[in-house]
């Protein structure tokens, strides 16, 4: 009994230790730029991976961090400090057929982009696949265009920009995004399409004044969070007759338009322009 | 006995033409309203808060406003040369406006397309202002909460402490203008450079082209250069149309011009667009127009008379000839052909010109030319150009052709169009066209009235009637059911509608009489024949009849139509889909 129970500590010892040693393959891509400019570009091409971009502890300078392995990943970090343009490339070989196996050492792939606080900054994604988290409050995001082809994205402002956000983009193709606390980001105008899977979008936040956002939606569940401090309107597309729409009681339709009961009380608006395809669309209010 | 049926039937006639302008009239304060019936369903608070905005806001301009309640649309290709008001509802401009826009207790939204010359202005509501939207004067947010609106407001006229929140981001470059002169909406749509379409003589034909006379004013000149070119791969011809308009005045616009054409042309405009008829025939082989080609020049003169009446007088000098399928192709339909273009020309001139021709190998196109004046009167009060839910348009067109013996024919035609668009309710509207055309002596078969199919006789099969004696009446009432939440009325609207009508030649030998194209003097003089004398063989039974259903989306850009015929029993509903109104 006792050699048994041995035995099989010694294999699991051995699995650690064949992993560790694996791991030990991997590259890894590190750089730190000071940004002396009062504006940044960030290019992220990014074809897989687990990418996660949050604000750097230094508000002058950008990190990025990109772990590897060689076989099928190419990456290139590059940062053009005459005009503030950080691009960040990972170049996947055939990356349809990466697959979100943290245990399988060719598909590993980490990347963390860290920016500073004191630049305005123009953010552009463009991912294939993979697992993205953007913590993007308490930055002064101008600019933010987001593109994702498939995976799982959550987008979060847990603080507010610091400054106002002149434009936001956000196509998200297949898979789970998460957007959460889309008050705090201080946008005026937005624009977010989804193709197929769910969506959650979150406008709760201190710093929403004004603010109108276009949701195309196409195939899939799609929740809607309004804080009810806001005074919203909506105006609803429906794909014929397979979008099935939720409408809480706190809205009231006249003419073509919902308004929420604080509409003409209110000191802060959102309007919503949404475009439903087949599926469910459920609207809350928070 | 047929005399008196006829008598009777005029009668009834103008029994219901009576009843339609008194219904027209008793509604007529509805939707886009009249100063009398604007504020009828609002209180006394109200009024007076509204027409104090107005004596605030509008007191610069010297012209009433544009008028409209509840949600209020203007499109990207409309054009308002003074201000616009807008009651209780959102104003969605994709367009342009001259003066100012004011919209009390609702919402504007700036689509990027706007252009405001003057101040946008709400009151008790929010701008909404997307990302290319230009406005050349102030954008005001202005009022106070909905339930202190009338709670604390003075029918006494004073002035509240408004919270009056002014962007001063145009302050520098406000737009001086003249407020003079009355407005309408933009008749010429803008267009793009480029055009395309799809037919069956044709094929595909791509091209380029001049923009409507309306970019031309926008752009301070005082002409436009009109026209296009393109060509077509199936028919492997070159079309083409180069004109050039100027005009005098820009309010009542006095406009003369002259242009010269080489191209396909048809009559079907009135049935369908030109874009509706090229995805029917490029994707399911169905080509409603029939074509002809017209080659030749015309000189005009029109005039703006006031903001709803305009006219037009031209001669025109033409060369018809025929024109036949010369593609099969369809993303559809593989299994079936296309209708035979129909000859345009009466076939023995075809034939006498065919048989003039002695030298072997040498091939002539059989043409006829037609020298003419035609003159039109449009008076148009509708609120907008496409899907108006309000006004009345009447159309009257006159042709005479022939005036000297050089010319191969002698004829006139007449055609009367009068539309309303009649609403009911917020949610309802009774839309009404009567359409009629006759002529006086022997028309070419291009002329020839047709009737039966979409948007004529929704019953009956398309063109199942000819003749040079047109009377059609379409009536339709439209239920707004898009706007509401169930199943697929949330997608909608519920139009019932019944179509009458019928065409015929006044003499049934006219058909042989005019293909026959004999050079003999006819027994009676074919120009004898007084268009107003010609209805007389029209009676009850002759005209046909059917009604049916639709549903169509809010916008009528898509729509499935559920005709029956009601002269025999047993015949299956016609199903129809189109991509507009019928009118």
């Amino acid at each position: 009994m006792k050699s048994s129970v041995l035995l099989v500590m010694g294999m699991i010892i051995l699995l650690f230790a064949g992993a560790l040693l694996a791991r030990d393959n991997y590259l890894v891509m590190e750089e730190n730029y000071t940004i002396a400019g009062n504006t940044l570009l960030v290019n992220a091409n990014i074809d897989v991976g687990e990418v996660v971009i949050g604000k750097n502890n230094r508000d002058d300078q950008c990190h990025v961090y990109i772990k590897y392995t060689p076989e099928r990943a190419e990456c290139d970090i590059r940062y053009n400090e005459n005009n503030n343009e950080l691009d960040v490339i990972v170049d996947f070989e055939n990356w349809k057929k990466w697959r979100d196996d943290k245990d399988n050492d060719e598909d590993f792939l980490q990347v963390l982009i860290e920016l500073p606080a004191n630049p305005e900054i123009d953010l552009n994604t463009d991912f294939k696949a993979g697992e993205f988290e953007l913590e993007l409050g308490d930055l002064k995001i101008h600019n933010l265009n987001f593109s994702n082809w498939a995976g799982e994205a959550r987008i979060n402002f847990h603080a507010p920009n610091r400054i106002k956000m002149n434009e936001m983009d956000i196509n998200f193709k297949v898979g789970e995004l998460d957007i959460q606390n889309l008050g705090n980001a201080r946008f005026e105008e937005a624009d977010i399409n989804s193709g197929i899977g769910e969506m959650t979008v979150d406008f709760s936040g201190e710093s929403l004044e004004k603010a109108m956002a276009r949701l195309d939606l196409d195939i899939g569940e799609t929740t809607i969070i309004i804080p009810n401090h806001i005074g919203t309107k909506l105006r609803v597309s429906k794909f014929l007759f397979l979008s099935e729409i939720s409408y809480p009681n706190w809205f009231d339709k006249r003419g073509s338009y919902y308004y929420s009961d604080n509409y003409e009380n209110s000191s802060k608006f959102l309007y919503l322009m949404i475009s439903t395809g087949i599926g469910e669309l459920s609207i809350k209010v928070d | 006995m047929e005399s008196s049926n006829a008598k009777q039937t005029l009668l009834w006639l103008w029994i219901i033409a009576a009843i339609l302008i008194i219904m027209c009239l008793l509604f007529w304060g509805q939707g886009y309203a009249s100063d009398d019936t604007f504020y009828n369903d609002l209180n006394e608070n109200e009024r007076n808060f509204i027409l104090d905005m107005e004596e605030q806001y509008l007191n610069a301009d010297n012209i009433k406003p544009l008028r409209f309640r509840d949600d209020t649309r203007v499109n990207r290709d409309e054009l308002i040369k003074g201000s616009i008001e807008v009651i209780k509802g959102t104003l969605v401009l994709e367009g342009e406006v001259e003066g100012t826009v004011l919209v009390i207790f609702g919402d504007i939204e700036l689509e990027p397309t706007a252009l405001v010359r003057g101040d946008v202005i709400s009151v008790e509501g929010v701008i909404w202002t997307k990302s290319g939207a230009q406005v050349d004067g102030d954008i005001i947010e202005t009022g106070d909460s909905y339930k202190k609106r009338y709670q604390e407001y003075q029918s006494t006229h004073e002035r509240r402490s408004y919270i009056e929140k002014r962007s001063d981001r145009y302050e520098d470059q406000r737009y001086r203008r003249d407020r003079s002169g009355f407005g309408y909406f933009r008749k010429e749509t803008d267009r793009e450079p480029v055009y395309a379409s799809y037919n069956r003589v044709d094929g595909f034909t791509v091209g380029l082209q001049f923009p409507g006379a309306g970019w031309w004013e926008r752009n301070h000149h005082q002409f436009a250069i009109l026209g296009k070119g393109g060509y077509s791969f199936a028919s492997k011809k070159s079309q083409y149309q180069i004109g050039l308009e100027k005009w005098l005045f820009i309010d009542s616009r006095f406009a003369l011009g002259v242009e010269y054409h080489d191209m396909t042309d048809t009559e079907d405009r009135w049935l369908l667009s030109e874009m509706e008829n090229s995805l029917a025939a490029g994707l399911v082989k169905e080509d409603f127009y029939d074509f002809y080609n017209r080659k030749g020049y015309s000189a005009y003169f029109s005039q703006y008379i006031n903001r709803y009446l305009f006219i037009k007088a031209e001669y025109r000098d033409d060369d018809f000839s025929n024109l036949v399928n010369t593609t099969e192709w369809a993303v559809f339909g593989k299994n079936k052909e296309f209708r035979a273009n129909p000859g345009a020309l009466p076939q023995g001139l075809v034939d006498q010109q065919l048989a003039e021709v002695t030298v072997p190998g040498v091939e002539i196109e059989p043409y006829l030319n037609l020298k003419s004046v035609a003159g039109t009167v449009q008076f148009d009060t509708r609120d907008r150009d496409k899907n108006p839910g309000q006004g009345w348009l009447i159309e009257a067109f006159g042709e005479r052709v022939g005036m000297d013996e050089e010319c191969d024919m002698q004829f006139e035609r007449y055609i009367l169009d009068i539309r309303r668009y009649q609403p009911l309710g917020w949610d309802e509207n009774l839309n009404i066209r009567l359409r009629g055309g006759t002529a006086r002596g022997d028309m070419p078969p291009m002329y020839w009235f047709d009737l039966g199919g979409i948007s004529t006789l929704h019953g009956y099969k398309y063109k199942e009637f000819t003749g040079d004696r047109m009377v059609l009446a379409n009536i339709e009432y439209r239920l707004g059911t898009s706007s509401s939440d169930w199943f697929f009325l949330d997608d909608f609207d519920v139009v019932l509608f019944m179509d009458s009508g019928y065409a015929w030649f006044s003499d049934v030998e006219t058909p042989e009489r005019v293909n026959a194209w004999s050079q003999e003097e006819p027994e009676t003089d074919p120009l004898d024949n007084d268009p107003k004398d010609s209805f007389e063989s029209l009676t009850w039974k002759s005209m046909k009849t059917n009604f049916g259903v639709a549903l169509a989306s809010s916008d009528d850009d898509f729509r499935i139509n559920f005709a029956r015929r009601t002269d025999i029993g047993g015949k299956d509903f016609i199903v129809t889909f189109r991509l507009q109104r019928a009118f």
